[in-house]
């Protein structure tokens, strides 16, 4: 009978030793294809920010995060696209393909086209890169995934934020929001950039 | 039937238990011992079969004499138990806290008696009945060992006469039970029908005429946090022009709060105020808010959708605290509405979510959801203050435009720690264009500034998430807000306002998980008869 009465002594000693413990875990972040990099390139959590590039690793590319700063990442920012002749920036020639200054932006002293966006990154070197350019189609569709919520866009948008809509500019614009829709005209769309991993 | 009586008992305090730890986090450390998902259907079934047999068990024990034949020579050991003193009294606290639990988990269920006394009582009677099980159970085993096991589990033939009648009666008292629960429908709510012509203002006011010709339904929901003691009484009308459905709903409140997660400048920089927003539960610096949810399941549980525990889905992640997620589980959508005096009130808009199936986990969410998802939009928003959140710090977005020119006008926004009063004439909210981005150098303000968290990027959504036009003013202690849907929205992610349609209502005290809540739903009854009101106003015309 001691026996027992210690038994069940011991079992409600456990459980109240068990419950008054601190055992619980929190949530951890799963495992992504895309990484965060901070403004100096450097890798951060999924769940830490903010960040300024996404790597993704299936493909090695780097692209742009866009923000809501009013700087030149801004994501509400429009551009025409515009390429110089040679890529080399409108400083060495003014000719090129494309429709200049035809976005909205406040960077600039006069509108913006993608080639505005190309030269600023560049010098501003964003997450210590400065190989920055416009992306192909098919890159562009490796941003496409096969999940969605209502009204959201068909990107991962925990990455990629502020990122509605995308334009390429070789050799056609084409512009994806929610589903790819041609934009042969003029109009100015939201753009990003990416470059290769080193 | 002691068998039966062990396991419904068990069942019962634990899914209990489980539900207990949506409004008492300090519960949540039994977490470990105590089941997941949707609980409540169970919990009520359970406590129906438990009912069944206290009854049965009060007729067995009262007619006994005629039913037991060998009464007296049934045993020494049963014997032995009936005379210690010990097992007799606490068998009677047993017998006395089983019939207060039954008593007042019924009236929690059927809304008798003020919700908070009741669902304390009902609380504190359960951790009795846990403290019983080893004051009973673990001091019998103490006495006799696993013999005690021989005698609980091994059927006997004993009685057979007593046991027949016994289970007999046990099923024509269950049958009883369920059909008087199951007949019971959910409180119905009226929708009176009114002409297309009767002109309704969304703004709070609730000043037409017809509002105050009908009788409100009132539901008391409990549970919440914060209401001083967790609970408000809702009172809510509601009216229909074939076209549109117009709600006015009322709750008690006595603080208007408005400070949702001010930003505070310290030494070391911004901060979020906050006491449990890193989790997901913020329970002090928050907006009030009111929650309608409608469906065409009128299940326990928020039409079944409440499913408890930190990781009741197995695939899923866990949430942050602790208490559960809301999901479907299987493809039909339930409509859900939010109020947010701060976020939405200024659009003059309900946020119009549903919920649905689990959704997919996203790798860069911290927050993951389950089903509750927001509803489309097509434009529109309000975003948070800071470039990033975390809980060491923050960086804001943007400062106020005129700053520090307009010092005046910061100054409406300090306010002294733990305080809910909002300041006068203050939506707490800074449009976006009055504001400019932050930069170190602008920031001049000075340590101890305190500025509203919400920006809004336009003036109200658009597209389908703004499809409940809604508008609450807070007055000598109540939110009042009138709100209006159209009956056929047209869009997959709302349910039609129709006949039967089951509704539930929670309130949120400067909280942002932890709401009210009420057991048996609200059922729309469409009025055909134009009320009484429009009637006259015809006439007169």
């Amino acid at each position: 009978m001691i026996y027992r009465a210690l038994l069940l002594c011991v079992v409600i000693a456990a459980l109240i030793i068990n419950v008054t413990s601190e055992n619980k875990v929190e949530p951890i972040s799963v495992a992504s294809h895309w990484v965060k990099l901070d403004v100096s390139g450097k890798p951060i959590d999924n769940w830490a920010g903010p960040w300024s590039c996404i790597l993704d690793n299936k493909t090695g590319l780097i692209w742009e995060n866009k923000d809501d700063s009013e700087g030149i990442h801004d994501g509400f920012w429009s551009y025409s696209w515009f390429e110089s002749k040679g890529g080399q920036g409108k400083e060495f020639d003014s000719a090129g393909l494309g429709v200049e200054n035809w976005g909205d932006c406040h960077f600039e002293k006069d509108r913006c086209d993608t080639q505005d966006l190309i030269n600023r990154m560049r010098q501003e070197k964003t997450c210590g890169l400065s190989q920055w350019r416009l992306p192909t189609a098919n890159e562009l569709t490796t941003l496409v995934i096969n999940y969605q919520q209502p009204g959201e866009p068909v990107i991962d948008v925990f990455f990629f934020l502020t990122l509605n809509v995308v334009i390429i500019g070789l050799p056609m614009p084409i512009s994806l929001c929610m589903d790819f829709i041609n934009t042969w005209g003029r109009e100015p769309q939201q753009s990003i950039l990416l470059t290769e991993k080193k | 039937m002691h068998t039966v009586l062990m396991i419904t008992v068990v069942i019962n305090l634990l899914t209990g238990l489980r539900i207990a730890t949506v409004h008492r986090p300090a519960l949540l450390s039994w977490s470990a011992f105590l089941p997941q998902g949707s609980l409540h259907s169970l919990h009520l079934t359970v406590a129906l079969i438990l009912l069944t047999i206290v009854i049965s068990y009060g007729f067995y024990h009262l007619f006994s004499q005629h039913f037991i034949e060998n009464k007296r020579n049934s045993g020494s050991q049963s014997k032995s138990h009936s005379k210690s003193r010990y097992h007799q009294l606490i068998i009677y606290l047993g017998y006395s806290g089983l019939s207060l639990l039954l008593f007042t988990g019924a009236c929690l269920y059927f809304d008798f008696l003020p919700a908070n006394l009741i669902l304390e009582t009902h609380y504190i009677i359960a951790l009795i009945i846990l403290a019983y099980i080893p004051l009973h159970a673990g001091v019998y085993f103490v006495q006799y060992g696993s013999k005690l096991l021989t005698n609980i589990f091994v059927f006997t033939k004993k009685n057979g006469k007593a046991n027949i009648i016994f289970a007999s009666s046990s099923i024509v008292i269950a049958i009883s039970l369920v059909s008087v629960f199951s007949v019971n429908p959910p409180v119905p709510l009226i929708i009176h029908q009114i002409e297309l012509s009767i002109k309704m203002q969304i703004d709070g006011f609730a000043d037409e005429e017809i509002w105050a010709s009908i009788k409100p339904q009132r539901v008391n929901t409990f549970g919440g946090a914060n209401f001083g003691n967790g609970s408000t009484q809702v009172q809510i009308k509601a009216v229909q022009n074939g076209i549109e459905a117009f709600f006015n709903i009322s709750w008690q409140d006595t603080s208007q709060s408005l400070h949702h997660l001010p930003l505070l400048k310290t030494v070391n920089g911004w901060q979020v105020m906050e006491d449990g927003f890193y989790h997901y539960d913020e329970k002090t610096y928050y907006e009030d808010k009111l929650a309608v949810i409608l469906s065409n399941n009128c299940d326990l549980g928020a039409a079944g959708t409440a499913h408890l525990g930190a990781k009741p889905l197995p695939d899923k992640p866990a949430n942050w605290h602790g208490k559960g997620y809301h999901y479907t589980t299987d493809d039909s959508i339930v409509d859900l509405w939010q109020w947010k005096a701060v976020r939405t009130n200024n659009m003059l808009l309900m946020d119009d979510n549903y919920i649905s199936k689990p959704s997919k986990v996203l790798a860069g969410k911290r927050r993951y959801t389950a089903g509750y998802k927001t509803d489309a939009k097509r434009s529109g928003a309000y975003v948070m203050n800071w470039q990033w959140y975390t809980a060491n710090g923050i960086t804001p977005k943007r400062l106020p435009k005129y700053m520090p020119k307009d010092s005046e006008d910061i100054q409406a926004y300090q306010i002294t720690p733990n305080s809910h009063q909002a300041g006068k004439n203050k939506s707490w909210v800074i449009p976006w264009y009055d504001a400019k981005p932050y930069t170190a150098e602008l920031d001049t303000l000075a340590v101890g500034t305190v500025l509203p968290s919400v920006l809004y990027r336009s003036n109200r959504l658009e597209g389908d998430r703004a499809d409940v036009r809604a508008f609450a003013r807070w007055q000598n202690g109540q939110w009042s807000m009138e709100l209006s849907r159209k009956l056929i929205t047209g869009s997959k992610y709302d349910i039609e306002l129709k006949e039967g349609i089951c509704l539930w209502l929670a309130a949120f005290d400067h909280s942002q998980t932890a709401h009210t809540r009420h057991v048996r739903p609200l059922q729309l009854q469409f009025k055909q008869e134009t009320a009484q009101f429009e009637q006259e106003s015809d006439n007169d015309l």
